[in-house]
């Protein structure tokens, strides 16, 4: 036999002959024959919605009190994507990760379908929303007839016109105002407390860190859930960035949060030490030796802390006093600077004091009025302190309370076990929840009536003066859900004397509001408009009405009400035991533990890189102590209880103190202490022992090596060595490719950066990037196209040294897992972009093992969107089947659609006008994107900064990404 | 021996697709023809698919745009064949239910065309789908392949210097 190569006809050409005669058949192709598709055409097509393009729609967050503005863009009357809102003066187009996430809870599988009715102790069965409204307002009556007191709610934060409607139902029903209970579990109420005692003003500061040279942190995690986060971290990069002087942040706590990994110090003060930092603090600032010309508060105060011995301030925080006094001094320097207090993790039963000195420290230093802005809050629904919480549930449990009505709260699960939450609502005889899917309170009411997610609501929120977000339905709604603020007025119509509102329906509810407020947010001397018609339609379509704020006032201190505060804490009392500081602290992805959400779960912790579940953490010497290891389970026990959670070896922790997320573990662990000033809850102060278990967890941890072992991977920079080493690349082996029109490039300034992982879930929900659940994630299966490459320090035992590096495919020049692939599925394309070709690539898995920066991920099994999050998924982007690699595109899709933009307008590219997602989201806008062939172009300047340099930048790939190294402050002097 | 015997087969399995090549569009709901609206009628390929040159999709038309017509023409009494069926499609349109028509053309899911791009480049219509002007029932005429695709992008591409992007795959797969 002749060798096949011979054969006249060979392969290619019999493959020719059959598939040129089918040239004109239809079988061709690889596909297979699909089955029958339907088209289903518009009856009458909407004026608003080209099929194929995006529409877009202004609302705002609900996810916490920052209320920021949002843009949801929507493709055939579904919300895929929402991003914040550039007009808005609060994110300013940015949307943190929870804010993002926010979606998923819009297309949750478990959402209610309609209102349910649960008789006696039967399962909840469905109901007409007609029925359970009626239910309602003949119990509310009977209940009203009893008496005061026997209708109450429990309500989340609504500073806008759901909390108008609810306070009127409840008046038309006879109650109360303290009846209405507002629980926002993370709510510094402290600062509220000590506000009211020392300025007399019961409300928060709004915090502007635009002119901050120092900001002091003690527990608040501003970064990453405190106050407003988003505002928070655009400030302090501005500040980090700005010409002449940087920005200095100092944490202070037992752990290091990812506040604190962004802090220039830290400032390791014991739990509970916090507020004798201040005090500290407060005494260098008021010393006559440190400052000549000190206001008349440090003069005041000065004869009361000089008597203060230092060595026992320090001995009771935890923290030599030379630090303090080092701090301190930059403090009378740096001003006007911001002491941020108190935060969950140093919010402990004295919380009032720790708030009173940081509001002291700040006025001695003259911040008030300048970083902490009084007289402007949007304070409209302050929420309650946990102990009216307490009494509410104290109420219910004696049988006191007939109608509880709960709203966007879900107290049963959230609240910590020992106040008794479940046991309490059981006793309600008629429990109504507006919940949207099935939580731990659910089960006790009687009424479920499924209030519409945010993206189906009319609404407004106005989370400080001078800015009023409005809420508008995005999209239809999904089920037969309906809106409370609609249920509230529609039952409040049936009330006997019925409630004082316009309207039931929530758009003329909203608008007739907004309305009102036209003209307060107008700037001053602006008078009335023309049309508050007009205007409220304009308001619509940008998404709020917003106004320059107020001046701020300055209000003075009570030196005499301040006298209270200033006596040093009581030295804490000798136990044995072993026992620990228990710190149980919010993260920006699981919040205040309510993260239940798919990409938030999936998502790892930057600090610890954990998913999917809770974790322990322990100092290394602690845990060498206790014997116990990362990924082994130990039993947590407090005064309340006790939980076993994976262990994770932290070193960003003091050796006396163990910490925790906030959620179920820490909500079981946590007393009901409350500090008795403010009522506030006492998440600090809880002492713990930990054990061994003696079983091993299965902890889903992302981490290789936390440690960079000598390679210096993510280099800093300081003021002595402005520049990162950068290797001599000029020898090349191989010739360059051309990028004849673009070469799209990134910058990522690492001293803007914070970690707040907000780029990863734009990425997830820009990209299809699918969810693979808590197994794949122990398996190191992690599908993120993005990630947070965190460096705990150099070698294991060595110093705490955390580095930050968002890490994505680099798009390298002479990228190494284009050459390997043995079916020319990734390839360089002429515009510099390292593609990943889906339909080509057969998972032979080579680039992935090839690539130095680990970015590509792949597909082990197909991914699963269970329905309806599947209307999430972007039509722009391939979903991608098991078996395929896959890897971040630099956002392909919004190439190609401003590329398509400029070619229809026939211009170039302008510089700017294409964004990726990750770059859009980010709060401190440390992303930067464009073409590195215009030299003028906004990356290329950002890219010849000193500080730039590349990751693995010797091994000769010339990636597209460049980053600037973060800035080591020396210590000052 | 061995290379006629392939021939042979290569044959027959052409003959096959020969055989195959000129099938008859899928049936659809109701007998609608392009000869009709667009040869006899003369009405514009876009005046129906609106979206064809701003959008991914050209669309299919609207109940409403149906009706637009349909109102005025509902019967034609010299022709009873059509008459009847005109007859039928008042009801339809006023009981609002759409026409659930069998897809003709299809891509698959990792494919991004776009008809925006194509016929704001000045492509035909007729270039893509043939003749659907004469067509009682439209059929697919093109294969749709990537092969027949890139034979017109690289011809575009020999023709216009500097159009990298005509040929890269992240053009379409993305």
């Amino acid at each position: 036999m002749r060798d096949p190569s011979e054969w006249p006809l060979g392969r290619r050409s019999f493959f020719r002959i059959v598939g040129g005669a089918g040239a004109a058949g239809v079988a061709a192709g690889c596909s297979p024959k699909p089955a029958i598709q339907r088209i289903v055409p518009y009856l009458v097509p909407p004026d608003d919605v080209v099929p194929g393009k995006p529409t877009f729609y202004r609302t705002a967050c609900r996810e916490c009190g920052a209320g920021c503005g949002v843009t949801a863009r929507t493709r055939e009357g579904r919300a895929v994507k929402l991003e914040g809102n550039p007009e808005d003066p609060v994110g300013r187009g940015a949307l943190c990760a929870r804010g993002q996430a926010a979606i998923q809870a819009l297309y949750h599988p478990e959402r209610f379908k309609g209102p349910l009715r649960r008789a006696g102790g039967g399962p909840a069965a469905p109901v007409s929303w007609e029925e359970a409204e009626a239910d309602l307002a003949k119990a509310i009556v009977a209940a009203a007839a009893k008496g005061p007191g026997r209708v109450r709610m429990l309500t989340a934060p609504e500073p806008g016109t759901a909390g108008a409607v609810q306070r009127a139902l409840l008046a038309a029903a006879g109650a109360r105002p303290q009846d209405r209970v507002v629980l926002d579990l993370l709510d510094p109420g402290p600062l509220r407390a000590a506000g009211a005692a020392l300025l007399g003003r019961a409300e928060l500061p709004i915090v502007d860190l635009t002119e901050a040279r120092s900001v002091v942190a003690l527990g608040a995690d501003f970064l990453e859930t405190w106050g407003s986060p988003v505002e928070l971290a655009r400030q302090l990069a501005d500040g980090r960035t700005r010409a002449g002087e940087r920005t200095r942040l100092t944490w202070v706590g037992p752990r290091l949060s990812l506040t604190g990994v962004s802090a220039d110090r830290w400032l390791r003060a014991r739990s509970g030490g916090e507020a004798d930092v201040v005090l500290g603090l407060l005494r260098v600032a008021a010393d006559p030796a440190v400052e000549t010309g000190r206001s008349k508060e440090a003069r005041a105060l000065w004869p009361r802390l000089s008597a203060i011995s230092t060595a026992d301030l320090a001995s009771r925080a935890g923290v030599p006093w030379g630090e303090v006094e080092r701090l301190g001094r930059e403090l009378v320097l740096r001003r006007p600077s911001a002491v941020l207090a108190p935060g969950p993790q140093s919010q402990g039963a004295d919380a009032t004091r720790l708030a009173a000195l940081a509001l002291v420290l700040n006025s001695v230093l003259g911040n008030l009025g300048r970083t902490l802005r009084y007289g402007q809050g949007g304070d409209e629904d302050a929420p309650s302190s946990m102990a009216e919480v307490r009494a509410l549930l104290d109420d219910c449990a004696r049988g006191e309370v007939d109608v509880l009505l709960v709203h966007g709260v879900d107290p049963a699960g959230l609240l910590p076990v020992a106040l008794g939450a479940p046991a309490a609502l059981a006793k309600v005889p008629l429990l109504a929840s507006f919940a949207r899917r099935p939580d731990a309170t659910t089960p006790l009411a009687r009424l479920v009536l499924p209030d519409h997610h945010p993206l189906e609501s009319f609404g407004d929120v106005a989370p400080r003066a001078g800015v009023l977000n409005l809420l508008q339905p995005v999209m239809t709604p999904l089920a037969d859900t309906r809106q409370a603020i609609q249920v509230l007025a529609e039952v409040g119509a049936q009330l006997p004397t019925p409630a004082k509102l316009a309207s039931t329906d929530p758009y003329d509810l909203v608008m007739t509001r907004a309305g009102e407020r036209v003209a307060s947010l107008r700037a001053p001397g602006a008078g009335l408009p023309a049309d508050p018609a007009a205007e409220l339609r304009a308001a619509r379509e940008h998404g709020g009405l917003w106004a320059p704020p107020p001046a701020a006032v300055a209000p003075a201190l009570r030196i005499e009400a301040a006298g209270r505060f200033l006596a040093p804490g009581a030295p804490r009392a000798a136990e044995g035991g072993g026992a620990l500081d228990l710190v149980a602290f919010p993260t920006a992805l699981r919040g205040d533990g309510r993260a239940d959400l798919p990409w938030l779960r999936e998502v790892p912790d930057t600090l610890s890189s954990v998913s999917w579940t809770a974790w322990l953490e322990l100092s290394p010497a602690t845990a060498q102590r206790l014997g116990v290891a990362t990924g082994e389970l130990a039993t947590v026990t407090t005064a309340a209880g006790h939980a076993d959670v994976p262990v994770y070896v932290f070193p960003g922790i003091r050796d006396d103190a163990v910490a925790l997320p906030l959620g179920a573990e820490a909500a079981a662990l946590l007393p009901a202490t409350l500090d008795p000033v403010s009522g506030a809850l006492a998440f600090a102060g809880v002492r713990a022992t930990v054990a061994r278990a003696g079983k091993r967890a299965r902890l889903p941890l992302l981490e290789g090596s936390p440690y960079q072992h000598g390679r210096n991977v993510v280099p800093v920079v300081t003021r002595a060595e402005p520049s990162p080493p950068r290797p001599d690349l000029s020898a090349r082996m191989y010739p360059e490719p051309a990028h004849p029109e673009h070469r799209w490039a990134m910058a990522i300034d690492l001293d803007r950066c914070t970690g707040c992982e907000a780029c990863v879930v734009a990425c997830f929900a820009e990209n299809n990037v699918p969810v693979m659940g808590p197994e794949a994630a122990e398996q190191g299966r992690y599908m993120g196209w993005i990630r947070m490459e965190r460096y705990l320090g150099d070698e294991p035992g060595g110093a705490l040294d955390v580095r930050l590096l968002p890490m994505l495919c680099q798009h390298c020049t002479n990228a190494p897992c284009e050459p390997v692939c043995p079916v020319y599925a990734t390839y360089h394309t002429p515009e510099g972009l390292n593609a990943q070709i889906y339909n080509r690539c057969v998972g032979t898995r080579y680039c992935s093992n090839n690539c130095p920066y680990k970015v590509r991920t792949f597909n082990w099994r197909d991914a699963q969107f269970e329905r309806p999050l599947d209307m999430q998924l972007n039509p722009d982007v391939t979903v991608r089947s098991r078996g395929v690699m896959e890897k971040c595109t630099f956002c392909v899709q919004r190439i190609r659609f401003a590329e398509g933009r400029a070619r229809d307008e026939q211009r170039p590219v302008r510089d700017g006008e294409i964004v990726p997602a990750c770059a859009q989201s980010c709060p401190a806008q440390a992303i930067t994107f464009g073409d590195a062939n215009d030299p003028a172009s906004r990356v290329s300047q950002v890219a010849r900064d000193r500080r730039a340099f590349r990751a693995l930048e010797d091994l000769g790939t010339l990636p597209a990404i460049t980053y600037l190294a973060r800035v080591r402050e020396e210590e000052p002097s | 021996m061995i290379p006629l015997r392939a021939l042979a087969v290569a044959a027959a399995l052409a003959a096959v697709r020969v055989l195959a090549a000129e099938p008859a569009g899928p049936a659809q709901p109701i007998r609608f023809s392009h000869k009709v609206h667009a040869t006899d009628a003369t009405i514009g390929c876009t005046s129906c698919h609106v979206y064809a040159e701003r959008s991914t999709v050209a669309g299919i038309p609207s109940m409403a745009r149906c009706f637009g017509c349909h109102k005025f023409v509902k019967e034609d009494p010299a022709n009873p064949a059509l008459d009847r069926e005109l007859k039928a499609l008042g009801p339809l349109l006023r009981e609002g239910k759409p026409i659930e028509w069998t897809r003709v053309h299809r891509l698959p899911d990792h494919v991004f065309f776009t008809h925006e791009r194509h016929v704001r480049s000045g492509m035909r219509c007729q270039d893509c789908h043939g003749p659907v002007e004469q067509m009682e029932v439209v059929r697919q005429v093109a294969p749709l392949t990537m092969g027949w695709c890139l034979e017109c992008h690289h011809r575009k591409q020999r023709e216009q210097a500097g159009r990298a992007r005509l040929t890269d795959c992240v053009t379409c797969h993305k």
